[in-house]
Formats: C-alpha cells, sequence, structure tokens
C-alpha cells in the first residue's frame, strides 16, 4: 500500500496541518510518512501545499508527481492542481471556494468545506471537514484515528477547539457518507 | 504543531530533517553550536536554541557565518564537540574557516543545507555545493563529506560526523538539501547509543597549561620545509581515511543489471522511485554515502558490467567529474541535472534513461 496525497491551498487555511494530520494517522497505523511542505517565502493568503506519503515500505520519492488524492481548497490550488489529476486520482474539492470546476479526469468529489465549517462557527476547521471527507472516501485509515491524533495535539491547547474540530470532522466524513454512497 | 518533534513509543519520532540533525547533535555530545539564519536551515538554529541550553550547552547566534565557523574553531581547538550549519551562501563565507580547521586538525562539524546557486540564488533544493564540499577552502587537504538521503540519515550521519571529525582531527561536512531539512518522515533515535570516539582523549586540545607544558595549535608554517612536511602528513591521514571510511550503498544492484544509476542524496532517493517503476528495465542504484572519500574503486567495477552508467543530480555535472574518473569508458556515461532547484521527477528520469537506450533498458 502506498497513498500519495498533495494538499493545496492558501496559507491560513490549515493546509500544512492537514497534511501533518494524515501523516501521524498513517504513522498511527504503523505506516511509514513524509510529509515535504512548501517552503517559499509564503505568508497568510499566499499559495500553500504540502506533499504527504503513507506506505508500508521504504518511501522513495517525497515529491509526488503522479498523486492518488489531490485536497484542493480553492480555485487557484484547483488551477494550480488540474493537470496532476490521473484516472485513478481521488479528487476532493471545497466547493464552497471552488467555482469553476474544469477537472476532466479522476474521480471527483465536492464538499462545501468552508461553508461547513462557518456552520459550526468556526472558520478555520475547513480543513478538518476536508478531513473527515477523505477518511469517509478512503477506508484504509480509520476516522476514529484521526480523532485520537487530533485529541492527542489539541487537548492540551484547548478542550473547545479540539470539540468544534470534531464536529467538523464527523460533518465532513457524514455529508460523504449521505451524499456519495458509489465513490 | 506544525514541524514539532512528537515523540513515539519505541523513541520512534515523526521529525523534521533539520530538527533531526539538531537531536543528533545533542545525542553525540556536542555541547557547543554557533549559527547565524538562512533559509531552508533555519530551524536548526531555531530548534537547538531551546535543545542545547537543555542539554547543558552553548548556543550562540553569531553576526556572521565567518563568526559562527570561527567560533567553532575555537570550540574545537578546546576539545569541544561543536558543530555549526548553514545553506549554500553562508557556507561559501565560511570556506576561510574550514581551511584553517583542516591546517590545524581541528575537529568540528559543518552542515550544509544547500538551496539554489550561484549568488544569493534562491531557497530551493539544490545539489550545486557538491565541489565545494569535497574540496573546500584553499590549501591542500579534504575534508570528509557525508550525504544523506533520508532523515534517518540525517540523524544517522551526523552523529557519524562527530566520530570522524574526532577520529581524525578533520572537518566534516554534512551535505543535505533543502528538500531533505524540510522534510518530515518517522525515524528511530538512538539515545542510549555509545559514540565510538566520545571520550578519547584529546591531549592536543588547548585546555590551561596548568601542570604541563605550553602547546600551540596554529596552521602558520614558515619554517622551511614545515609547510611541506605537515602536508604530507595531511596527506597520509587523508590516506588512512579513503583506505578506512568509504561508504556506499547498492540498491537492486544484481549480476543481470544493464544500467547502473549513481546519484546521492535526494536524487538517489527519486532514483530507487524509478527503479520501482521501470519493471521493465534491469537497473540498479549504487548511492556514494561518502562524497570524499569518492568510491572511485567500486564505481569502476560495476561499471564494467553494465552498458550505460547514468548520472543524475540536482546539478549541471558535479560529481560526474567523479565518476568519470572512475569509469574507464566514459562513452558509458549519460548525464542529467537539474539546476537552480529543479527536482527531477521519477518519470523524467525514466523517460531519459528510456531515451538514451531507446527504449531497450540499456
Amino acid at each position: 500500500m502506498e497513498e500519495r496525497i498533495i494538499i493545496a491551498g492558501s496559507g491560513g487555511q490549515g493546509v500544512q496541518t492537514l497534511g501533518f494530520l494524515l501523516a501521524e494517522v498513517g504513522m498511527s497505523d504503523k505506516k511509514r510518512v513524509t510529509w515535504l511542505p512548501s517552503y517559499g517565502a509564503e505568508k497568510r493568503g499566499g499559495f500553500s501545499f504540502c506533499h504527504v506519503v503513507i506506505s508500508d515500505q521504504e518511501i522513495y520519492s517525497p515529491y509526488i508527481e503522479s498523486p492518488d488524492t489531490l485536497l484542493l481548497f480553492d480555485q487557484r490550488a484547483l488551477n494550480t492542481y488540474k493537470d496532476y489529476v490521473l484516472n485513478h486520482t481521488l479528487v476532493i474539492e471545497n466547493s464552497s471556494l471552488i467555482k469553476e470546476d474544469t477537472v476532466v479526469n479522476g474521480k471527483k468529489v465536492s464538499i462545501p468545506a468552508t461553508d461547513i465549517a462557518n456552520s459550526i462557527l468556526f472558520t478555520q476547521a475547513a480543513n478538518t471537514v476536508m478531513a473527515g471527507a477523505y477518511f469517509a472516501l478512503k477506508t484504509i485509515f480509520h476516522v476514529e484515528n484521526a480523532l485520537k491524533v487530533m485529541r492527542a495535539v489539541l487537548v492540551k491547547k484547548s478542550k473547545q477547539i479540539f470539540e468544534k474540530n470534531e464536529k467538523a470532522l464527523y460533518q465532513g466524513f457524514n455529508f460523504i457518507k449521505e451524499n456519495y454512497q458509489y465513490v | 504543531m506544525l514541524g514539532k518533534t512528537i515523540k513515539m513509543p519505541q523513541e520512534t519520532v515523526f521529525i523534521k530533517g533539520n530538527h533531526a540533525i539538531v537531536e543528533a547533535a545533542i545525542d553525540a555530545g556536542c555541547r557547543f553550536y554557533a549559527g547565524y539564519p538562512i533559509t531552508p536551515q533555519n530551524e536548526i538554529p531555531e530548534y537547538m536554541s531551546k535543545r542545547m541550553p537543555e542539554a547543558g550547552g552553548t548556543f550562540i547566534q553569531a553576526e556572521s557565518e565567518l563568526i559562527s565557523i570561527n567560533l567553532v574553531f575555537g570550540a574545537g581547538a578546546a576539545g569541544a564537540r561543536a558543530m555549526t550549519t548553514s545553506s549554500s551562501p553562508g557556507i561559501s563565507l565560511m570556506q576561510e574557516g574550514i581551511s584553517y580547521m583542516a591546517g590545524c586538525e581541528v575537529p568540528g562539524v559543518i552542515v550544509n543545507i544547500q538551496r539554489g546557486g550561484p549568488g544569493l540564488g534562491n531557497i530551493a533544493p539544490s545539489q550545486s555545493d557538491y565541489y565545494q564540499a569535497v574540496k573546500p577552502g584553499h590549501g591542500d587537504f579534504h575534508s570528509i563529506v557525508l550525504a544523506p538521503h533520508n532523515i534517518q540519515e540525517m540523524y544517522d550521519y551526523t552523529v557519524k560526523a562527530f566520530d570522524l571529525a574526532d577520529k581524525y582531527r578533520i572537518p566534516v561536512i554534512v551535505l543535505s538539501d533543502g528538500l531533505l531539512g524540510q522534510l518530515m518522515e518517522n525515524i528511530t533515535l538512538k539515545k542510549d547509543q555509545e559514540t565510538e570516539y566520545l571520550d578519547m582523549p584529546k591531549d592536543w586540545a588547548l585546555t590551561g597549561a596548568k601542570g604541563r607544558d605550553g602547546q600551540r595549535i596554529l596552521s602558520l608554517l614558515m619554517r622551511p620545509g614545515a609547510l611541506e612536511k605537515h602536508n604530507e602528513h595531511l596527506r597520509e591521514k587523508h590516506r588512512t581515511i579513503c583506505d578506512n571510511e568509504i561508504q556506499y550503498e547498492c540498491f537492486s544492484i544484481d549480476d543481470d543489471i544493464d544500467c547502473l544509476i549513481v546519484a546521492f542524496g535526494t536524487v538517489a532517493r527519486i532514483s530507487k522511485g524509478v527503479i520501482n517503476i521501470a519493471k521493465d528495465m534491469r537497473i540498479g542504484l549504487f548511492r556514494p554515502i561518502t562524497l570524499w572519500p569518492f568510491p572511485y574503486m567500486k564505481i569502476n567495477e560495476l561499471s564494467k558490467r553494465v552498458k550505460k552508467v547514468f548520472v543524475f543530480e540536482m546539478n549541471y555535472g558535479q560529481m560526474l567529474d567523479d565518476v568519470k574518473i572512475a569509469v574507464e569508458n566514459s562513452d558509458k556515461i549519460e548525464f542529467y541535472g537539474r539546476t537552480g532547484g529543479g527536482i527531477p521527477t521519477q518519470e523524467e528520469l525514466y523517460q531519459f534513461i528510456k531515451a538514451r537506450t531507446k527504449g531497450r533498458g540499456y
């Protein structure tokens, strides 16, 4: 098993944190993981991406050119990565911020992640909503493991933030379960 | 949360390359660090400023790279395990100090998290400091150069760098790049390991002359013939290192290979991926881990068994020169390099091999 994931969006949306979460979940499942951030002169609002590989074996290139999964947070991310989509690629799009969907290949899933996050009054949790969608679609990982990792990291910071993220995770997870039964 | 090291059971940690270097230095008994900020190695001094005081050592943010290397020179001369780190332009500024350390036979570890050059270049990963690493500074000397290709090795070879530095009283360079510096991976720390040469007596060190005659460490040898004699001594030391310390990895090399890839660091990792996808070809990877001393003999031996030798680098062909020295028939050699922060992809390298072998795999 090797899962190669590219996550892209804008600085401040939690792109790097989501990559970190997926890597941690892979690790908790005793997998090998790599997490490669973009590290240019990024700032809030600037283009941000990260490459995450989760594998049973030695990971060769941590740099991804043919992703198994693409998590796209906004229009710019989609425009940048639309040509990376292969027939087998799972594309999870944040439809709240993507108005012009030009992706032609791949298995596409749309979820209004930012709107869902806003509905629980925590717009920063859009990345956790996307994580919930991811775990609903990729059954190699358990959503409970994601919750465990989040608990370990977040509860120390703030119980309230953890609880909001927990809600966001399951809203993303359930949205997919309800709307995409056959992906 | 981001970039923080999280400890897991069995000493397995999910750690950034730059942080792994810090943990390795602390575990290897390094108690003196001096550095100056530069991307993409900034996580090293940042994290070191927390870890070094915890370990009871000295952390200094110097006013420049020149000061950093000379602080390490001084600490090393006093017998401490000392380290500095920087990225390409900063390492250029340290060349004089590295030469002085080599002349004075003062051990020390210098980590280069390479970025694109020349000049200020950019902050993307690169391997374009190969020439400068294998032959730094001025004068007749070498420093040992270790080239890790994953985060476990960033840790292991930084520990080893301190041992080699003390064993041979020589500056040791860990040559990595921005990709490995920024990359996070799960690795095993060896907190309880004994480094081989940690407690070796340093009777040459400047520790105060109480109870013994004074001694000096210097590289200025003006007496007729003195410098030549000293350089002969350094050459003997270099020969001993060449005889004993060459390290490399052979990946997927068996009796039937038609093609050999020679690559180090990040590109070696990507090359492993190429071999993994090129199921229709018989390719092996030879990965030098010590760039000096360079494994000429082993490459020479392997090159006789294959039809093509591919050299892949993130520069315009620097290690290529050493491979040319090693391979008798240089017509066999094909080079592909990216520069200025470009990272070759698996597919790109695979297509290059196919094109140069007319699809036959050799």
